[in-house]
């Protein structure tokens, strides 16, 4: 491989697998958005909270970092089923679950300024070289180089979207809360349990961002500001990957990581965030022609 | 009967049995020696004044109406890892005086209100505060948030010290008291050349100056202003700049950066990063298994420097104070060096003092200066801080250059042996460069 070809191969690989960390991320919020009908801002805190409660359980108590998800896990289902009960209560419709879920997003970063101060918290001292030394690729690729914690994101988010894909296509379960989103009131009436249901999908998402968090406090510096830094492309990918599709969010996010990765390598880096949007302007506007020409191709088979 | 698994489920098995192999290769080590242990070694000071020419009455306790100060400060928002660094060693310096039986005999009070790190909200902080008639005030965190604040606390007549204010070319006028000195001189345009050519001076000073350097700045006045002037010393120097890139505040992912300067493999990389961006551009490096030949970073955050452990090792910072000699060695510095990890520790902040700590407590030590001679009057001290020279814990000061910046106190930090020393120039420096990329 030439430098230039073999550090676009890196720069994409480097993407691809930081873009399986913001799948992660987005899973939770496209199951939610999609299935729920709910655009939970509040997503990205519990990642961040998730972020925060590793790093205290690893650095107070000397866990390691997967065994905090004993404790992580339950307690954020936990916190998922808590928000979407008190949904339920008020009988919130979808623009007031945006606002609290956002408010909820607001307040979160101040109680993570009070609780752990503002200031820089990093785990990457504390871990064993196992976690921090690069690992280069077997052949015929040797050149190339990939840091575990980085696949760690891989392992995390091919196993959480798998399931999640796996569960909503191949279930009983799964074709409930498909049934659900069709419309609610007849799959009540066909014998899907609704509230149990909604309930039951809220906490697995909620679930998936103390794994997500897990991954994150592995993989960077904490400040009470990331989620600010992720929104951009959690929210694209999860609109460019379709609402509701786990799959489809992750795959997202990997092309979107690596297109910013590949731009950054030859173009002022700091336009890499205007490509994301710009991608995800370009795939809106262009749906109004691909649906004319898919129907003017459909009625030109049928005619 | 015996079902050969479908595909999705020996996928997700596979997965199950990666997750617990990398379980098996990590784990969880502890550091040989903790940011714990070494705070544990700051040797106990010995309580003095915290400014030259005031008396330390130790156990009299100040009475009377107090002589309040009020300053807005980021508690929360992206700027509040400094923010709360400055409310830390205001309640420090306040609590100091007190101890030493306050101001003529009248007690400090500290006033402070959150400005979630929005200029709009700093303006309004201020006429507050004013409104709320403290005696004095203390400049804010950021040079946007001075100039925010600079309107209503000049318009009132207040004097204005700042600790580190980030945008020193937009003149505030002679009720201005700058403690991070840079410039000293008359043409704004020119504020950051002092501390470019402090750089270079460092670099030539080895015997190895760079024959190349790569930039990678955030889009952050303060350092863009400062890369324009590094970049024209080194090019006159005879440096070849290899690359020279921006990026977003708050970027994450280095990947692409880190590979453009493995591509270029420059002498020195120049990271001019605030915050984290050192942190994530060394796991950047990691993730390439590459190593830079040398690097500068213009205002990492401490902890982000501590937390790479020995890879700092040789990095070379920007700085105004170390805790070396000769700086560090007064009974003021000792003083404040222990009192502040302390306090640090306490809130969670890098327990140990270094540009910013300092620049704060600098601030007060030209304020409460400007107070014992000038007294309880805010003309007073402006005319009176305008004609003198004040002794900080960064050096001496004088504002009687452009927006009262007198000289440059811009200095070269190095890590050596994971701890930050001065050394440039070398009247402060505690400790040689070493420099050979």
């Amino acid at each position: 491989m030439s430098v230039s070809s073999l550090a676009l191969a890196q720069t994409l690989l480097n993407g691809a697998l930081l873009g399986c960390l913001f799948g992660s991320i987005a899973l939770g919020l496209s199951v939610k958005w999609g299935h729920l009908g709910v655009a939970d801002f509040f997503h990205l805190s519990l990642t961040l909270l998730g972020a925060y409660l590793t790093y205290s359980l690893v650095t107070e108590l000397l866990w390691d970092p997967f065994l905090t998800l004993a404790v992580t896990v339950p307690a954020f289902f936990a916190v998922g089923v808590g928000v979407q009960w008190l949904f339920h209560l008020i009988d919130a419709q979808p623009f007031t679950t945006l606002l609290i879920t956002f408010a909820l997003f607001i307040v979160t970063e101040s109680v993570v300024s009070m609780i752990w101060s503002p200031d820089l918290l990093n785990l990457r001292p504390l871990l064993s070289d196992g976690f921090t030394t690069s690992i280069r690729l077997p052949e015929p690729l040797p050149q190339l180089a990939v840091q575990p914690i980085d696949l760690v994101a891989l392992v995390c988010a091919a196993l959480m979207v798998g399931l999640a894909a796996y569960t909503l296509r191949s279930t009983r379960a799964g074709r409930a809360v498909q049934a659900m989103r069709q419309d609610a009131a007849i799959a009540e009436t066909l014998g899907v349990r609704v509230l149990p249901l909604t309930l039951a999908v809220s906490g697995l998402a909620a679930a998936t961002a103390a794994v997500a968090g897990m991954v994150v406090s592995l993989r960077m510096p904490l400040t009470p500001t990331l989620p600010l830094q992720w929104i951009g492309i959690v929210v694209v990918a999860t609109m460019l990957g379709g609402l509701g599709r786990p799959l489809g969010a992750l795959v997202a996010a990997v092309v979107l990581m690596m297109i910013q990765n590949a731009w950054s390598l030859w173009f002022p880096p700091q336009w890499a965030p205007a490509v994301t949007f710009g991608v995800l302007f370009l795939f809106l506007a262009l749906q109004p022609l691909t649906r004319i020409a898919r129907e003017r191709f459909t009625s030109g088979r049928t005619a | 009967m015996f079902h050969a698994p479908r595909p999705a489920v020996r996928g997700l098995a596979l997965s199950a049995a990666a997750v617990l192999l990398l379980t098996a290769c990590g784990g969880v080590v502890k550091d040989d020696k903790s940011a714990d242990d070494r705070v544990a070694e700051i040797p106990d000071a010995e309580l003095v004044a915290p400014i030259a020419g005031m008396e330390c009455a130790e156990g009299a306790a100040p009475t009377g109406d107090p002589i309040v100060v009020g300053g807005s400060l980021s508690l929360t928002g992206p700027l509040a890892p400094t923010g709360t660094l400055h409310d830390a060693v205001a309640e420090l310096v306040v609590d100091w005086v007190n101890e030493c039986g306050g101001i003529d005999g009248r007690p400090l009070e500290w006033k402070v209100i959150d400005d979630q790190s929005t200029p709009a909200t700093v303006t309004s902080n201020y006429e507050r505060l004013i409104g709320d008639k403290v005696d004095f005030v203390m400049g804010p965190y950021g040079g946007a948030a001075t100039l925010a604040g600079a309107g209503p606390v000049t318009r009132a007549g207040y004097a204005y010290p700042t600790a580190t204010n980030g945008a020193p070319d937009k003149l505030i006028g002679e009720n201005h008291f700058p403690a991070w000195q840079m410039g000293g001189v008359d043409d704004p345009t020119h504020m950051f050349d002092a501390q470019a050519q402090t750089l270079l001076d460092a670099l030539e000073s080895s015997g190895n100056p760079p024959e190349s350097a790569f930039f990678a700045t955030a889009k952050f006045p303060t350092t863009l202003s400062y890369r324009g002037s590094v970049v024209t010393a080194l090019e006159g120097a005879g440096t070849t700049i290899e690359g020279d890139v921006e990026y977003d505040l708050g970027t994450t992912d280095f990947s692409s950066i880190a590979i453009r300067i493995q591509n270029a493999d420059p002498d020195l990389v120049y990271l001019g990063g605030i915050g984290a961006d050192v942190t994530n551009l060394y796991q950047a490096f990691d993730a390439i298994g590459y190593e830079p030949r040398s690097i500068y970073v213009s205002l990492p955050a401490p902890a982000a420097v501590a937390a790479l452990g020995d890879k700092a090792d040789g990095m070379m910072i920007s700085s105004i104070y170390e805790d070396n000699p000769p700086l560090g060695d007064t009974p003021i510095a000792r003083y404040f060096t222990k009192t502040y990890s302390e306090v640090a520790q306490r809130d969670d902040l890098f327990p140990f003092v270094e540009t910013q700590a300092a620049a704060s407590l600098a601030a007060w030590q030209i304020l409460l200066t400007g107070i014992t001679e000038g007294g309880v009057d805010n003309a007073a001290v402006i005319a009176w801080l305008n004609a003198n020279e004040v002794d900080t814990v960064v050096g001496k000061l004088s504002f009687d250059g452009f927006n009262n910046y007198g000289i440059d106190i811009n200095r070269v930090a190095q890590v050596q042996d994971g701890k930050r020393v001065l050394v440039w120039p070398e009247d402060v420096a505690g400790a040689e460069l070493d420099y050979n990329p």
